[in-house]
């Protein structure tokens, strides 16, 4: 078995301490297991043999600086680890970075990342986290999203508007045409 | 408690066998015997006295994947792909004036009358009745399941015949999606038609049940804030197969989030679900679901789900290279190969790459050590549909294998030599009787533990194969299998009572029936007897679950385990507590 075995804490962004770790989230790409149920519930496709999990160093409220601590974990060896970021506007990130390389990481190991974002609307943001590593000799790649959501917040309602027959529900979309 | 369960270089082949399926007397492209040829549209219609026609042809962007690294989509050599078998229409206002399909090149004709204002409509859905028959449509979950559509202008048919070209534009903009990605349903359509026609060479009678594909830009890798998928909101956590009414789930989701992970060019990942949609609807499936990776070792139910669903949209695609498209500007992407891939050491009938790589290795034509069998399609879906689907075990690999080796007697040593590949034992029967690979473990074999009416034996549930990538809820071990026949049909009483809990721990066995899928399920939490872990008179015995259920004198199957073991290892209040060991009994009065 695997363990984790050496934590390496990188922090980018703002000096806000890590032990203040009062949330914390299912694995993602995990679904709540429900008693009782028939557990057909989903079947999702294969995850990329990269480990990450997110917490939140506070909780999220409008105009308030969050942490967001990022645990990578490596099964297997991990070359080449690197770290992309894109947040969701209008979602700020302090001291913005566009990647970040954080080297190799041994089985067993990890590492943690600390970024910082700003939720500016009353509503749930999402920081897109992409992470590439060379693992058993190929390149791969993991891509999450940490959501903010602040309390009481309405979740974000889709910016597409259904058109045209109210009656069947159509969501159209203008062609590129040509007639001739 | 107890209650009764309520029950991607692959362009070549995939038009090849497309075309087959519209021409008469073309062969099976993966069923080795001759497909029928299901009719596209009638032939064009000539337009009456004040009609004319309106044709044209109806194209997508497909936007395929890097070569080489990064890996991901390449929006550079995006190519323009004919929308075949789609709905195409004459609309003016709310009211259809004219109906058709375009066939496999994308064409379609129209009569409407002359001199008549209107648009053409592409809807994103294909149906076919008939045999075979389909029903296939892409909706948006975020917006009431509404179906998509690809509108042009709205103008005059004429007095002439005329044509109008419809194109579904990706969006893409050179930097991000700039514009409406109004390529997307289509393009995720062609390649579920395209599962299906492959499907169709293998099980020409074929009809399919009615299939939603929910997409959406604004379906995200993230679950919604009560940790299951949220279709209204795109939370989705994932792409997905589910149906189930508790969450609100009925077909295929599939990410488009950008930047984040997005699918409709994502071949593989969209047939994989479809594979699930027909395992559901053709034969049977036992699987818990849950996240898997190709280093797991799983639930053996897991394992051969999943592996069947890689290697049919491998296989349908006839392209073994898995692509799934993630990240900044969809570069980058996490791959496989379905014939090799990587030092993986986790093979066994409880990995979902060793299952996967034999399904794959059955059909293929490849040369790799151990592969000397090239079987038709239709012998795999066979199997699926016939032992898989009334098989009195779980579904796993064994059903699925034994099967195939009935099939072919004289292949016995080659098919084990296949197995034997994957660390597979050459076993027969249903329930792996005789497997040996215990995965290093000291709870994995037997796969099966026989029980007799009136005996007790003892089986333990662990948590020793959680992974860092995809947890612990769905793992090898954590859930323990029996099998039993009462002696007569009635009442039963299945007891499991705890033997050794880890110190300061308390508890909490459970457990399903299966014949042929669930039968009933006794879940009852703790007693309190149970959790007074420092009381004086507190016994490993304190805590047990039984039930009594009316059963049929026929072969069962109980899934027994410890509760916490199948929760998430960062579960916060009832995380696993580890190896577990229950006594179990079945008796009758």
């Amino acid at each position: 078995m695997n363990r984790m075995t050496t934590r390496r804490p990188r922090r980018i962004g703002s000096a806000l301490a890590l032990a203040a770790l009062v949330a914390a989230w299912p694995l993602a790409g995990t679904a709540k297991p429900v008693r009782g149920e028939p557990a057909t519930a989903v079947t999702p496709k294969p995850t990329p043999p990269i480990a990450i999990t997110h917490r939140l160093a506070t909780e999220p409220a409008l105009g308030q600086p969050v942490e967001v601590i990022l645990s990578i974990a490596a099964e297997g060896e991990m070359t080449g680890v690197n770290l992309r970021f894109d947040a969701d506007d209008p979602l700020a990130m302090i001291d913005p970075v566009d990647s970040l390389g954080i080297g190799t990481l041994r089985a067993g190991e990890g590492a943690d990342v600390a970024v910082t974002v700003l939720p500016l609307l009353d509503r749930t943001h999402y920081l897109s986290v992409t992470v590439t590593a060379v693992v058993d000799g190929m390149p791969q790649t993991r891509s999450i999203a940490v959501p903010i959501r602040l309390p009481g917040s309405e979740l974000p309602q889709s910016d597409d508007e259904a058109a045209g027959d109210a009656e069947e529900g159509l969501h159209s979309f203008g062609a590129v045409e040509t007639v001739r | 408690m107890v209650r009764m369960a309520q029950m991607k270089p692959e362009v070549g082949r995939a038009v090849a066998i497309v075309a087959c399926l519209l021409v008469a007397g073309c062969g099976g492209g993966g069923g080795g015997s001759p497909a029928p040829a299901p009719p596209g549209p009638a032939p064009a219609p000539v337009p009456g006295p004040g009609q004319v026609a309106i044709s044209g042809q109806v194209t997508y962007d497909f936007v395929p994947h890097w070569i080489s690294s990064p890996f991901g989509l390449d929006y550079s050599q995006t190519e323009q792909r004919s929308a075949r078998l789609v709905t195409v229409e004459f609309v003016d206002g709310g009211t259809v004036l004219a109906s058709t399909q375009t066939d496999v090149n994308g064409d379609y004709s129209l009569i409407v009358d002359a001199d008549r204002s209107g648009f053409v409509r592409v809807r994103a859905e294909s149906v076919r009745t008939g045999t075979p028959g389909w029903d296939f449509r892409v909706v948006d979950n975020t917006d009431g399941n509404a179906l998509y559509t690809l509108d042009g202008a709205v103008a005059s048919s004429g007095t002439t015949n005329s044509e109008r070209d419809l194109h579904a534009d990706s969006g893409w903009t050179n930097t991000g999606y700039g514009n409406e990605r109004a390529a997307a349903p289509f393009a995720i359509l062609d390649t579920i038609y395209e599962g299906a026609a492959f499907l169709v060479t293998a099980d020409p009678a074929i009809d399919f049940p009615p299939l939603s594909i929910h997409w959406s830009p604004d379906n995200r890798p993230v679950f919604g804030a009560d940790g299951n998928p949220n279709p209204e909101t795109g939370e989705i956590g994932t792409s997905l197969y589910s149906v189930n009414a508790t969450i609100g789930t009925n077909g295929i989701y599939l990410l488009g989030a950008e930047n984040q992970d997005t699918e409709e060019y994502d071949r593989h990942v969209i047939l994989h679900e479809f594979a699930h949609y027909l395992e559901r609807e053709f034969a049977r499936s036992d699987s818990i679901g849950g996240p898997h990776a190709l280093t797991d070792r799983l639930d053996m139910r897991v394992a051969f789900s999943e592996g069947w669903a890689t290697a049919f949209a491998a296989l349908a695609l006839g392209n073994p290279d898995y692509r799934d498209s993630q990240g900044s500007l969809q570069q980058f992407a996490f791959r496989f190969n379905t014939e090799s891939a990587g030092s993986n050491s986790a093979r066994g009938w409880y990995s979902e790459q060793s299952v996967l790589e034999l399904i794959y290795d059955l059909v293929d034509s490849g040369s790799e050590p151990n592969d000397g069998l090239i079987y038709p399609f239709a012998g795999v879906w066979g199997a699926m549909t016939g032992a898989v689907a009334t098989t009195p075990a779980l579904t796993s690999i064994f059903p699925f294998y034994d099967a195939i080796k009935s099939a072919h007697p004289g292949d016995g040593p080659l098919l084990d030599q296949l197995a034997a590949g994957q660390s597979i034992d050459s076993v027969t029967g249903d329930f792996g009787a005789g497997e040996t690979n215990d995965a290093g473990g000291p709870d994995v074999v037997p796969v099966y533990t026989a029980i007799a009416v009136g005996a007790t034996v003892n089986v333990c549930s662990s948590d020793d194969y959680t992974s860092p990538v995809t947890g612990s809820t769905n793992k090898l071990a954590s859930r323990r299998y029996l099998r039993f026949t009462p002696q007569a049909a009635g009442s039963v009483t299945i007891t499991v009572r705890a033997t050794s809990i880890p110190s300061g721990e308390f508890a909490d066995p459970d457990f399903w029936i299966h014949r042929a899928g669930p039968v009933a399920v006794a879940e009852g939490a703790p007693t309190a007897a149970c959790q007074d872990v420092g009381g004086g008179a507190w016994m490993p015995g304190d805590c047990l679950e039984a039930a009594t259920v009316s059963l049929p004198s026929e072969e069962h199957v109980l899934e027994v385990y410890e509760w916490t073991n199948t929760n998430a290892g960062d579960d916060e209040e009832y995380p696993p507590i580890g190896r577990t060991c229950f006594d179990v009994t079945v008796e009758q009065p």
